[in-house]
Order: structure tokens, then sequence, then C-alpha cells
């Protein structure tokens, strides 16, 4: 039976002065050697144990998926194969709207953008807080990472950043998480609106743009990219749709729920910027596992913005 | 020092546990608190300065998945650990109800705790709709686990108890 007695108070207060002491470190950032060596050490301790077992898991998935699909892996090998031939062919057309970019580039003087640097890495785990929205991946200090590179998908969508870093594993803060912003741009020929794209702290909620211009154009449906108004994250990168815009600050401005294109993907694999300088003679190394992408390419289809026009 | 060192392991199980079940399973809407189960089983089996020892290596663990050292983990799972075992003594080992019970209530307090620390939740967040659509179901799903580990808990005692008979 609890019964309060000199004991209980002795122990209240100790946790009282407990509590006080590690919010004290909280709350003014103080930085203990100790304490960040230990949490290092832990860190690098579990992250191989979940990485192990990410492989383990996926090996085991990845066998009874082959075994029990052989007829749906064909019919996509050969659906692979028709849309390869496809891609072969707008490629070589590609080839020639990009020599001729080029040309016009040259001509008018304009900066050329470099190619990204990027590495691959896989998901390894998932927040321990459902308040926290990040994530965990496989490649760290030992790859060349660095705090605030940005994560992106694939398929070029905007993921979050990179928060903390272990020797072979680093935490990403994703764009869905509350402490999450990063400059939007719609991506409309005749309407180039910027605002600031805020996570919402879940992911089945979109995220919030706001601080756009009272009379900007901006309609359901338009696409939102990274502005690259900062030095953080490159310009271009997808970051959503807009779902619903409303009027913000008694008519001041205007925000936009926007839905964000990672919500309809698990977050399996991504990819790291290590770098995106806009400079004309930027000299990298390059690193054989690095894979790149064109930034040209990507501004290309911003401009001409196949979704808007579908939509 | 073995007892220690054996529940320490256990804790960090359980992390990995919690770390890896929405990359297995990434339809799962909401991650169960297997941390905060264990201690809260604890502070009711074993009382408050047991569980608050856990509940600090616990929510450190917890806390170097998300900030650098120290983080919210730590001391709200310490507070929630000593609230738990409020509880303690208080009930028949066979009422296997009170466990579950015992979890649902401190997965409230601790994840409420949680918000008004947080310093980006404490204004902004609504919370009757996280209370509604988060909070609850997260407790009823933890404390669900609990009734299905209390119960293992209890009959492997049982029958640890006759076995020595």
């Amino acid at each position: 039976m609890f019964e309060f007695n000199r004991n209980t108070l002795i122990l209240a207060a100790l946790i009282l002065l407990m509590v006080l002491i590690i919010g004290f470190v909280y709350f003014s950032d103080f930085n203990l050697p100790f304490g960040s060596w230990l949490s290092d050490l832990a860190y690098n301790l579990i992250t191989p144990i979940l990485n192990i077992i990410h492989h383990l898991v996926e090996n085991i998935t990845g066998f009874f998926n082959t075994l029990f699909s052989i007829d749906d892996i064909t019919r996509e090998i050969e659906k692979l194969r028709q849309e390869n031939s496809v891609l072969k062919r707008q490629i070589l057309f590609l080839e020639n709207i990009n020599r001729e970019n080029k040309r016009l580039r040259e001509l008018l003087e304009f900066k050329e953008k470099v190619e990204y640097q990027m590495v691959g890495a896989e998901v390894i785990a998932n927040s321990p807080s459902i308040w926290e929205k990040v994530i965990t991946i496989n490649r760290g200090r030992s790859d060349g990472l660095k705090e605030r590179m940005p994560v992106i998908t694939y398929q070029g969508y905007l993921i979050g950043r990179i928060e903390e870093l272990g020797s072979s594993s680093a935490q990403v803060r994703l764009i869905t998480d509350q402490n999450f912003v990063v400059g939007g741009i719609i991506a409309r020929t005749e309407a180039r609106e910027i605002g600031l794209v805020r996570g919402s702290g879940r992911d089945d909620q979109p995220n919030i743009m706001d601080n756009i211009a009272w009379d900007a154009d901006i309609q359901p449906g338009d696409i939102v990219l990274t502005s690259g108004l900062s030095n953080n994250f490159p310009s271009g990168l997808k970051i959503g749709k807009i779902a619903e815009v409303e009027v913000d600050n008694y008519g001041l401005s205007q925000k936009a729920k926007v839905n964000l294109f990672i919500n309809n993907i698990t977050l399996e694999e991504v990819m790291v910027i290590k770098k995106f300088d806009v400079e004309t003679n930027s000299n990298f190394d390059e690193e054989e596992n690095d894979e790149k992408i064109n930034s040209n390419g990507e501004s290309e289809e911003n401009d001409s913005n196949p979704e808007s026009t579908n939509n | 020092m073995k007892k220690y060192l054996f529940n320490i392991s256990i804790l960090i199980l359980l992390l990995i546990c919690q770390l890896s079940i929405a990359v297995i399973f990434p339809s799962l809407k909401l991650i169960p608190d297997f941390i905060l189960i264990f201690i809260v089983i604890r502070a009711i089996i074993f009382g408050a300065k047991d569980a608050m020892i856990y509940g600090a290596i616990g929510g450190l663990l917890q806390d170097v998945f998300l900030v650098s050292f120290i983080g919210l983990f730590t001391p709200v799972k310490i507070a929630v650990a000593f609230l738990a075992a409020l509880l303690s003594g208080r009930f028949f080992p066979e009422n296997l109800l009170i466990p579950p019970l015992g979890v649902f209530m401190a997965t409230v307090v601790h994840e409420l705790l949680y918000l008004l620390l947080k310093e980006n939740y404490l204004f902004s967040a609504d919370y009757l709709v996280l209370i509604k659509e988060i909070i609850l179901p997260l407790a009823a799903l933890n404390a669900l686990i609990t009734f299905f580990v209390y119960l293992i808990y209890f009959l492997w005692g049982r029958w640890d108890l006759s076995g020595q008979a």
C-alpha cells in the first residue's frame, strides 16, 4: 500500500530535483560532453542492429514475394521492357532539346545549374514517438553526410532534412514534422507565388503553406516546389499539390493546404543530396557510388508544369 | 547488477521493436509504446524506485533517437513511472484488468505531459482532436497489449509456483 511518509517526501524531492535538472539541460540546450558521448555510443550500437533486422525482414519478405508472385513478376518484366523502349525513344528526343537548351542558355549567358551529388540510403527505423516525424537511414558521417542536407525520394519528392548524424546512420526529420519549415513556390508559368510550407505533425493531414500574398493566384491542383530561396534546399524539388486555399490574417495573406506527394508512397529507399550549389564552374569530386540527376531537367519540367496542365 | 543488465537489454529490445514495427508494417497508423508498457507494469508490480530507474533509462534510450541526449521522454517517463507506482500493492495479482487500465491512464498522462512540454505543440495543438484521434486509440492499443503481456506474466508465475510445489 502506498503511504506518504518521510521516505516518500525525500523520494518526491529527489524526483523534482531530477526533473528540474533534466528540464534545465533540455530547455537551455546545455551540452554535456559525457552525455553526447554516451548518446552517440548508444545510437551507434543500436543502429547496426536495426540495419541487420531491416535486411533480415527484407530478405524474408523478398523471398516470399518472389515465391508467390512469379506470374506477376513475368508480366511486370514484360511491361517494363515496353516502358523501357518508350523511354529510350523519349531520351533521344530530350537529348536534342537539352542540346538546344544549353545552346540558348549560352547565348543568353544564363547561369548553368550544376548536377546534384547524391547518395542512396535505406530507411531502417521509424520514429520512437507518435509526435515526432523522424526516420533513421543507413548512411552516416562515414558516407560524407552532414547535418541539414536535404533528403528526397527516387521520384524527386522532398522528404526532409538530416537532423542528427551517427557514424553509419542518420536521423531525417520529415516534412510532416511540426518543426519542419521549407520555402515553397507554385509551379505554374503565370503564377510563381511563394510561401512557407509547414509540417502538420500528422501523416494523415495536409501540410500548411502560409505567408502567401493576399492577391496571389493560387488554385487547388497547383504543384508546390521548393523555392530554393534559402541555402538549405535546392529549388525545384516537388513537395505536394494544393488542396484548398483560404484567407489568413483577416485577409492580409492567404494560406493553403498542401497534400504531400510522400503521403502516397512508402518510404523505403531515399536519396540524400550532398551538394546542390548553383555555380557555373564548381567542380566537385565525383564518387563512384554517387548517383546524379540533372537539375536542368527538373527545372524544365517545373516551368512547363505538366502536372498542372493535366488537371 | 545482473538484474539491471537484463532489464536494460529488455528495454533495448523493446526500443528496437518500437523503431522497426512501422518499417515492417508501413500501414500502421499507431505505434505502441512498448517501453511505457514495460515501465508501468514494473511500477505496478515492483513499486516506484525500480520503475523510475527503468523509466529514466527507457526515456534516455528513446530520446537518443530524437535528440542528441536528454529530451522530453526522460522526465516524462520518470514522472509516469512514479504515478503508476501509486497503484502498486493496491490490487490482487489475479485482477487482470488493473494493469491494462493503469497503462491506459499512463498513456493518456504520458502523451498529454509530452504535448504540454513540447513548445511547438503547446499553444498550437487542438487537444480535443488529438485526444480523440491519437491519444485514446493509442492508449487503447497499449492497454490491449498490456492485457496479453500481463496475462502471460500471470500464468507464467502460476506455472512457476506450481512447478516448484
